[in-house]
C-alpha cells in the first residue's frame, strides 16, 4: 500500500489541508498543532470507522465549537488498486470510494466502506499496518510482530495457525503436568507408584528371602538328620573299639602291677641284705675295734711309762743347772767387788796427777796475769800513738818546707875558711877548709877573730812565705802542746814506749788464753780444789804411787773377769729356764699320756662288754650265714622283676594307652558332635516351626499380587507418561525449530539496519514472538528492558523498519512515524536518517515531525511543510524537491 | 474295588495374577473342587479317595488352610489317603507335622512311608512320599522294590508323585520315575495300578499308569486340568478301568487373534462375549497384527469393559505383537499444520520404524489424535 495524498477538511483544528506523499520517504514538517498528528489519526479513522460512527475518537475529530462534519480523503494505491477514498462523519455523513484501476468502480456508503476494507484486507496486512504505525508517545514499545501474518509469510511460508495450535499445546502441557514437574521430574501418581513399587518389591524380596531361609533351614535339618545317623553309627563303632582298647589296657595294668610287686619284692630283698650285711659288718667292726682298743691300751701304757722317765730325767737336769747357776752367782759378785776396787785405785792415781798439773797451770796463770796488769797500767799512761806521731811529723815537714821556701827567698851566706884563721860564725868556729852555708834570716855574725867581724843582716823577707812559715810553725807548736811534748822526737819516743807496753799486754793475754782456755782463773782454782778434795776422800792409799798404767791394767783385768763370770751366769740361768720348760712339758706329756692310757683302758672295757653282749644275741657265724641267705634271695627277686618287666614290654603298653586315648577322644568327639547336631536340630526345628507359623507363602502371595498390581499401574502410567513426554518433546522441538527459522531472517535484517546505527558489532537476540530480547554491543549483552530510552526507541523503530522491508512490497504498509526519535542524539539521528532513507527504497515511510532537524538528513526524502497560518487553507502544503533537506529553510516561508 | 484318584490339589495356592475380587474366589474354588471329589466318591460308591501328592501348595502356608481342608474332608463318607509330594514334602517344615494336623478327621490318612497300607479291607496302598524337595532317587521304584506279588483277592495301588521318564525332558534327573521299571513291576503282579501326581493335566502314561491331574486349573499352560479318576480294579481278574471325570469349574484361556481392522476388534469382542462363566474364567489376549490409532482405542475400550466381567482379562504382554499405527485418514481431518504437522510426521516415522521408541511413538500419536480433536 502506498499513500499518494491525504486531504483533511474540518478535521480537528484543520479547516482544510492537503498533503501529498512521495513513494519513498516523506517528511511532514510543521510546528505543533498544525495537524501533523491529525494526519495519522485521519488515516486510522478513515480505514476503521464507518461514517456512522459516533465513537469518541470520531467526535474528537470534529473542530471545537463547530457543527461541521470532519472529513478525510485519501488517494492511495494498494495491490494493483488505484483509488480515492473519502469519508465524512457526524454531519452530512458520506463514504465515497472511487477506484480508477484496475477497473473503474465507484461506490458510496456501506458498500464503499466494505469494499475498501475488502481491498485493504486482501492487499495489505492490517496488523502490519498497525504495527508499523508509531503513535506519538508509544515509540518505546516494540511492535507486536508475532501476530503479523504478512511478516510470518515473509519469514516462513508456513501458516502460523496460532489459535488451534495454542489450544493443542495447552492440552499437551496439561497432560504432561499430570506426570512431570516443570523441570521434567516425575510427579503425582507416577512418582507415588514408583515409591509404592519399590516398597512392595522390597517387601517381596524380604518375604522371598524368608521363604528361602525356611527352605534352607529345612534342607539343613535333613542334612543334620542324616549326619546324626552317621554320627550315631560312628559312635557305636567307636564305643566298641574303645571297649576292646580298655580291655587291653586293663591287661597291661595287671602286668604293670605284677612288675611293680616284683620290684617291691626285689627292693625288700635288697633292703634285707643291706640290713644283715650291716649287722655282719658291725660285728666285724666290733671285733676289730676291740683288738684296736687292746692295742691302744698297750701303747698307752708304754707311752705313759716313757713319759714318766723323760720327766724324771728333765727334773734331774734342771736341778743340776740350778746348782751351777747359784755357784756362778757368788763368784760373779766377788769379781765385781774386785773390779770396783781396782777402778777406784786407778781413779785416785789419775786425780793426783791432775791436781799437780792444775797447780802448775795455776801458777803460770797467775804470773801472766800480773804481767798483763802491769802492761795495762803502762798503756794507760802512754797516750801518744804512732798515728799522732805521723800527723806531727807531717806538720813539721810542712814547717821545714815553709822555712826552706822562705830561706830560698832569703840571702845566703857561705863561709869558707881558707887559711888558718879561725872563723866563727855566730860564735861557732868554722873548721879549716870547711864551709858554712846558710840563709840569712836573722843576723848572722861572722867573725874571724882579730881579723874581722861581719854581720850579715837579712833583708825584708817575702810576706807570704813568712806567714806560711808562721802558720806552719804555729801548727807544729799547737800539736806539740796538745801532745804535751816538746818535740817530734819526744813524741816518737813516747809512741815507741806505748808499742812496747802493748806488745807485753798482748803476750800476757795470749799466755792466759793458752793456759786457761775459756775458763776463768777461779774455775781452775775450784777444779783444783775439787780434785784435791776427791783425792782426800778416796779410800785408796794415799801414798800409793804405783804407776797409772799398771793400775789401769789391773782394773781392766778385774773388769774382764767380772764380765766373764756374768756371761757364764747368764748362760747358766738360760739353761735353767730351758730345763724348767722342758720339765714342765715332760710333765704335761706324761699327764696326758697317762690320761689317754686310762681312757683306753676304759674303752677297752666297754668294747669288750659290748662285744660280749652282741655275741650273746647272735653269734658271728649266724650273722655270716644270714648274709649269704639274703644274697640268694635278692638274686631270685631280681630275676622275677626282669621277667615281669619283659612281659610288660611285650604287651606294648604305649600302643595300648594311645589306642585307648584315641578311642576315648573319638567317642567324646562323636558324642560332642552328636550333641551339637542334636542341639542344632532342635534349634532348626524351632526356627522352622516359628517360620511355619508366619504363613510366609500367603504373605508372599499377597505381597506379590500387590506388587504386580502396582507394577502394572506403574507400567500403564509410565507408558502414558512416556507417550505425553515424547509428544510434548516432539511438538516443542518442532515449534522451536520453526520459530528459529523465521526469527533468523528477521534478526539478520534488524542487525543489518542496526549496524548502521549502533556499529558493526551490533547484535540482537530475538524471541519466537519476534521481540528483541537483548542487545549486544561491544561484547556487552543488555536485556531490552534495561536499555536506555533512546536505544529502546531506536531498536523498536528498527524492528518496524525491518518488518516493513521484509514483507512483500505488494503487501507492505507505510511506516508512519509520528514525532518519534525524540530520545535520539544527533549522531544516532543522522545514522537513523540513513537507515530511513534505505528503507524508503522498499517501503513507504511517512514521518510527521515538528522537529525538522531530526529527519533533515534523509537523502531521498520528500519534505512537506505544514504552515500553521494556512491551517484552514487548502492546497497550501508545499512540496519540496527530493533534496528537501537542503531547502528546508525555504520551506518555512 | 472302586476308588477315586486325585492329585495336586495345591490347596492354599493363590493366583496373584488374577483381579483383586477374583483372587479369593479362585482360592475358595480349590476347596470346592475337593468337596465335589467327596461327592463324586459317594455318588460312585468309591471305597476311598487317594490323593497323589501336592495336597498343599506349600509347607510355608498359613496353617489355617489345614483346618479349612479338614472341614471339607469331614464331609467325606470314605477314607481319604494323602501322599506328601514335592510341594508338601515330609521334611522338617512339613505341614503334615504341624500342630494343626494333629486333629485330623478320622477318615484322613497320610502315607508317611512305603509300608503296605490297607486303607479298606481288600485294598492296599503303597505310597512313595517325598521327604525333601529334591530326592536323589526314584522314590516309586524304591517303594516298589520290597513288594512281593499282590495277594489274591486284594487290590494294590501304587501311589507316587513326580515326573515319569517318558514325559520328563530331563531324563537324567535322579528322581525321574522309571516307567519301564513300573511296567515290569505291574507285570510281575506287585501292584495293580499306579496313580501319580505332579502333572496337573490328566495323562495316561500307560494303561495302568495315570497322572490324575489337578481337580481345579492352576495355570494357563495346563492342557487338561480339572479332572478326577474313578478307577475300578477287579481283585480277582485284575481287570482295570479308568474313567476321567471333569469336576473343575475354572478355566484359564489364552485367546490368540490377528487384528487388522475395527471389524476384527468387533469380531474379538463377540468371541469373548460367547465365553460362558466369565467370572470363573481368566483370559489372556495374545494379539498380533496392525491396528490404526482409532481401532486401537476401540480395542482398549473393549478390553476395559470386558475386563469387569471376567475373573481376568488382559493382554499377554509377552505374546502381544500388535502394532498401532496412524492411518492416513486419522489425522487428515485434524488440519494440523506448521510445526504440529512436522511433529506428527516425525512421530509417524518413529512409530513405523523398528526400535524401542516405536511403541512410545504409537502411544504419543494416540494422545495427539485425542488432543487434536480426533476422539469420538
Amino acid at each position: 500500500m502506498r499513500l499518494r495524498r491525504i486531504v483533511l477538511r474540518n478535521f480537528r483544528g484543520v479547516a482544510q489541508s492537503q498533503v501529498e506523499f512521495g513513494d519513498t520517504v516523506t517528511v511532514v514538517q510543521g510546528p505543533n498543532e498544525v495537524g501533523k498528528s491529525s494526519i495519522a489519526e485521519a488515516l486510522r479513522l478513515i480505514r476503521s470507522e464507518k461514517d456512522s460512527s459516533q465513537k469518541g475518537c470520531v467526535r474528537s475529530a470534529q473542530p471545537v465549537g463547530t457543527d461541521v462534519g470532519p472529513e478525510v480523503e485519501i488517494e492511495l494505491r494498494s495491490g494493483g488498486f488505484d483509488m480515492t477514498y473519502r469519508k465524512r462523519w457526524l454531519r452530512s455523513r458520506l463514504t465515497e470510494l472511487r477506484i480508477r484501476a484496475p477497473k473503474p468502480e465507484q461506490l458510496t456508503g456501506e458498500q464503499a466502506h466494505a469494499r475498501f476494507r475488502e481491498i485493504l484486507e486482501h492487499t495489505v496486512d492490517l496488523q502490519l499496518l498497525e504495527a508499523l504505525d508509531i503513535v506519538q508517545g508509544s515509540s518505546l514499545d516494540q511492535p507486536k510482530l508475532a501476530a503479523v501474518n504478512a511478516l510470518h509469510r515473509a519469514l516462513d511460508d508456513s501458516e502460523p495457525d496460532g489459535g488451534s495450535q495454542d489450544a493443542l499445546m495447552a492440552r499437551i502441557e496439561a497432560e504432561y503436568a499430570k506426570y512431570f514437574t516443570r523441570t521434567g521430574k516425575k510427579t503425582g501418581r507416577l512418582k507415588e507408584l514408583d515409591a509404592e513399587v519399590a516398597t512392595l518389591e522390597a517387601r517381596v524380596a524380604e518375604l522371598e528371602s524368608q521363604s528361602t531361609e525356611m527352605d534352607e533351614f529345612t534342607a539343613e535339618f535333613a542334612d543334620r538328620q542324616s549326619e546324626r545317623r552317621r554320627l550315631e553309627q560312628e559312635l557305636t563303632a567307636a564305643t566298641d573299639e574303645w571297649r576292646a582298647a580298655r580291655q587291653a589296657a586293663e591287661q597291661v595294668n595287671a602286668l604293670r602291677e605284677r612288675g611293680e610287686a616284683a620290684r617291691q619284692e626285689r627292693n625288700a630283698a635288697q633292703e634285707r641284705l643291706t640290713l644283715v650285711r650291716q649287722a655282719d659288718d658291725n660285728r666285724t667292726g666290733q671285733i676289730n675295734e676291740l683288738s684296736k682298743r687292746t692295742r691302744d691300751a698297750e701303747t698307752g701304757k708304754t707311752r705313759s711309762e716313757q713319759c714318766r722317765g723323760a720327766l724324771e730325767q728333765a727334773e734331774t737336769r734342771l736341778k743340776g743347772a740350778q746348782e751351777t747357776a747359784t755357784a756362778l752367782d757368788a763368784t760373779r759378785r766377788q769379781a765385781h767387788l774386785a773390779a770396783v776396787d781396782a777402778q777406784s785405785a786407778l781413779d785416785v792415781r789419775i786425780a793426783r796427777t791432775e791436781r799437780d798439773r792444775l797447780a802448775a797451770q795455776l801458777e803460770h796463770a797467775r804470773t801472766a796475769e800480773r804481767r798483763r796488769l802491769e802492761a795495762a797500767a803502762q798503756l794507760k799512761n802512754l797516750t801518744i800513738d804512732d798515728e799522732q806521731v805521723s800527723e806531727l811529723a807531717a806538720l813539721e815537714t810542712a814547717l821545714v818546707v815553709a822555712r826552706r821556701s822562705r830561706d830560698a827567698a832569703a840571702a845566703h851566706v857561705s863561709v869558707r875558711s881558707l887559711g888558718e884563721h879561725p872563723i866563727t860564725v855566730d860564735g861557732a868556729v868554722l873548721p879549716a877548709g870547711a864551709e858554712h852555708r846558710c840563709a840569712v834570716l836573722s843576723q848572722v855574725h861572722i867573725e874571724v877573730p882579730d881579723v874581722v867581724s861581719i854581720d850579715v843582716s837579712p833583708g825584708t823577707p817575702p810576706a807570704e812565705l813568712d806567714r806560711e812559715l808562721a802558720e806552719a810553725s804555729a801548727a807544729v807548736d799547737t800539736a806539740l802542746a796538745a801532745l804535751e811534748v816538746t818535740s817530734v822526737g819526744q813524741a816518737r819516743e813516747l809512741a815507741g814506749r806505748r808499742r812496747t807496753a802493748k806488745a807485753t799486754l798482748d803476750q800476757a793475754q795470749a799466755s792466759l788464753a793458752a793456759l786457761l782456755g775459756s775458763r776463768g782463773l777461779g774455775e781452775v782454782e775450784e777444779q783444783l780444789a775439787e780434785v784435791t778434795a776427791r783425792i782426800e776422800q778416796s779410800a785408796a792409799a794415799p801414798g800409793d804411787d804405783a804407776p797409772v798404767n799398771s793400775l789401769r791394767e789391773a782394773a781392766e783385768q778385774a773388769r774382764n773377769a767380772e764380765e766373764d763370770l756374768g756371761a757364764q751366769w747368764d748362760l747358766a740361768t738360760t739353761q735353767v729356764a730351758r730345763y724348767r720348760q722342758e720339765a714342765e712339758h715332760a710333765r704335761e706329756v706324761f699327764v696326758h699320756a697317762s690320761a689317754e692310757f686310762d681312757a683306753a683302758v676304759r674303752e677297752l672295757d666297754v668294747s669288750r662288754q659290748l662285744l660280749a653282749q652282741a655275741r650273746e644275741t647272735a653269734s658271728d657265724g649266724s650273722l655270716r650265714e644270714a648274709v649269704e641267705q639274703a644274697e640268694i634271695a635278692l638274686r631270685a627277686a631280681e630275676q622275677a622283676l626282669r621277667d615281669a618287666d619283659s612281659e610288660l614290654i611285650q604287651a606294648d603298653p604305649d600302643q595300648v594307652a594311645m589306642t585307648l586315648a584315641n578311642c576315648e577322644e573319638l567317642v567324646a568327639s562323636r558324642k560332642d558332635r552328636l550333641s551339637a547336631t542334636a542341639t542344632r536340630l532342635t534349634e532348626l526345628q524351632a526356627l522352622i516351626d516359628d517360620r511355619a507359623k508366619a504363613g510366609i507363602y500367603d504373605e508372599l502371595s499377597r505381597a506379590k499380587a500387590a506388587q504386580e498390581a502396582a507394577a502394572a499401574s506403574q507400567n500403564r502410567l509410565q507408558r502414558a507418561a512416556d507417550a505425553v513426554a515424547l509428544l510434548r518433546d516432539t511438538m516443542v522441538r518442532h515449534r522451536v525449530a520453526v520459530q528459529r527459522r523465521y526469527v533468523a531472517p528477521f534478526r539478520d535484517h534488524l542487525e543489518r539496519l542496526g549496524k548502521v546505527v549502533f556499529g558493526a558489532d551490533f547484535q540482537v537476540e530475538i524471541s519466537p514472538e519476534l521481540t528483541v530480547q537483548s542487545r549486544t554491543l561491544h561484547g556487552a549483552t543488555v536485556p531490552f528492558g534495561s536499555l536506555s530510552a533512546g536505544a529502546r526507541e531506536q531498536i523498536a523503530l528498527l524492528g518496524r523498519l525491518a518488518s516493513a522491508q521484509l514483507v512483500d512490497s505488494g503487501e507492505g504498509a507505510p511506516v508512519i512515524l509520528d514525532d518519534s526519535l525524540g530520545y535520539a542524539d544527533p549522531v544516532r539521528l543522522r545514522r537513523l536518517n540513513i537507515v530511513l532513507n534505505d528503507v524508503g527504497h522498499s517501503a513507504q515511510v511517512i514521518i510527521l515531525t515538528c522537529q525538522p532537524d531530526r529527519f533533515g538528513s534523509i537523502g531521498g526524502a520528500k519534505v512537506v511543510q505544514l504552515d500553521p497560518a494556512s491551517g484552514g487553507a487548502p492546497g497550501r502544503a508545499l512540496v519540496q524537491g527530493r533534496d528537501g533537506a537542503l531547502d528546508q529553510g525555504g520551506a518555512d516561508q | 474295588m472302586r476308588f477315586v484318584a486325585s492329585a495336586d490339589w495345591q490347596l492354599g495356592m493363590t493366583a496373584h495374577y488374577l483381579d483383586d475380587d477374583a483372587r479369593p474366589r479362585f482360592q475358595r474354588a480349590r476347596l470346592d473342587a475337593v468337596r465335589r471329589l467327596g461327592e463324586l466318591a459317594t455318588e460312585r460308591d468309591a471305597e476311598f479317595v487317594v490323593v497323589c501328592g501336592d495336597v498343599f501348595e506349600s509347607n510355608q502356608l498359613d496353617r489355617a488352610i489345614v483346618a479349612q481342608t479338614f472341614e471339607v474332608l469331614r464331609g467325606f463318607s470314605v477314607p481319604v489317603v494323602l501322599l506328601p509330594g514335592n510341594h508338601d514334602a515330609l521334611d522338617a517344615a512339613s505341614i503334615y507335622d504341624s500342630p494343626a494336623f494333629a486333629t485330623s478327621p478320622r477318615q484322613v490318612h497320610v502315607l508317611r512311608d512305603s509300608h503296605v497300607f490297607e486303607v479298606v479291607p481288600g485294598a492296599q496302598l503303597v505310597g512313595a512320599p517325598w521327604f525333601s524337595k529334591s530326592p536323589q532317587t526314584d522314590l516309586v521304584a524304591q517303594a516298589c522294590a520290597p513288594l512281593g506279588p499282590t495277594p489274591p483277592g486284594i487290590v494294590r495301588v501304587l501311589v507316587g508323585h513326580g515326573a515319569v521318564s517318558t514325559l520328563n525332558p530331563d531324563r537324567e534327573a535322579p528322581d525321574t520315575i522309571d516307567v519301564a521299571g513300573l511296567r515290569a513291576a505291574l507285570d510281575a503282579g506287585r501292584a495293580d495300578v499306579v496313580v501319580l501326581g505332579d502333572r496337573h493335566s490328566t495323562i495316561e502314561v500307560d494303561e495302568r499308569v495315570w497322572y490324575c491331574g489337578t481337580p481345579e486349573v492352576t495355570a494357563r499352560r495346563e492342557v487338561d486340568p480339572g479332572n478326577a479318576l474313578v478307577i475300578d480294579v477287579d481283585p480277582d481278574t485284575r481287570a482295570l478301568s479308568v474313567e476321567k471325570v471333569h469336576i473343575g469349574r475354572w478355566a484359564f484361556l489364552t485367546v490368540e487373534e490377528t487384528l487388522a481392522s475395527r471389524a476384527d476388534v468387533d469380531e474379538l469382542a463377540a468371541r469373548l462375549d460367547r465365553i460362558a462363566s466369565k467370572d470363573t474364567t481368566a483370559v489372556w489376549l495374545a494379539l498380533s497384527g496392525t491396528l490404526d490409532t482409532a481401532a486401537k482405542a476401540h480395542l482398549d475400550d473393549l478390553v476395559d469393559r470386558a475386563g469387569d466381567l471376567f475373573a481376568k482379562l488382559d493382554y499377554w504382554r509377552r505374546e502381544m505383537h500388535l502394532a498401532v499405527l496412524p492411518d492416513e485418514n486419522d489425522f487428515a481431518d485434524l488440519e494440523l499444520s506448521g510445526f504440529a504437522r512436522e511433529a506428527l510426521d516425525e512421530l509417524v516415522s518413529t512409530a513405523t520404524s523398528p526400535g524401542p521408541q516405536a511403541g512410545h511413538a504409537q502411544d504419543a500419536l494416540g494422545l495427539l489424535y485425542r488432543f487434536a480433536g480426533g476422539e469420538a
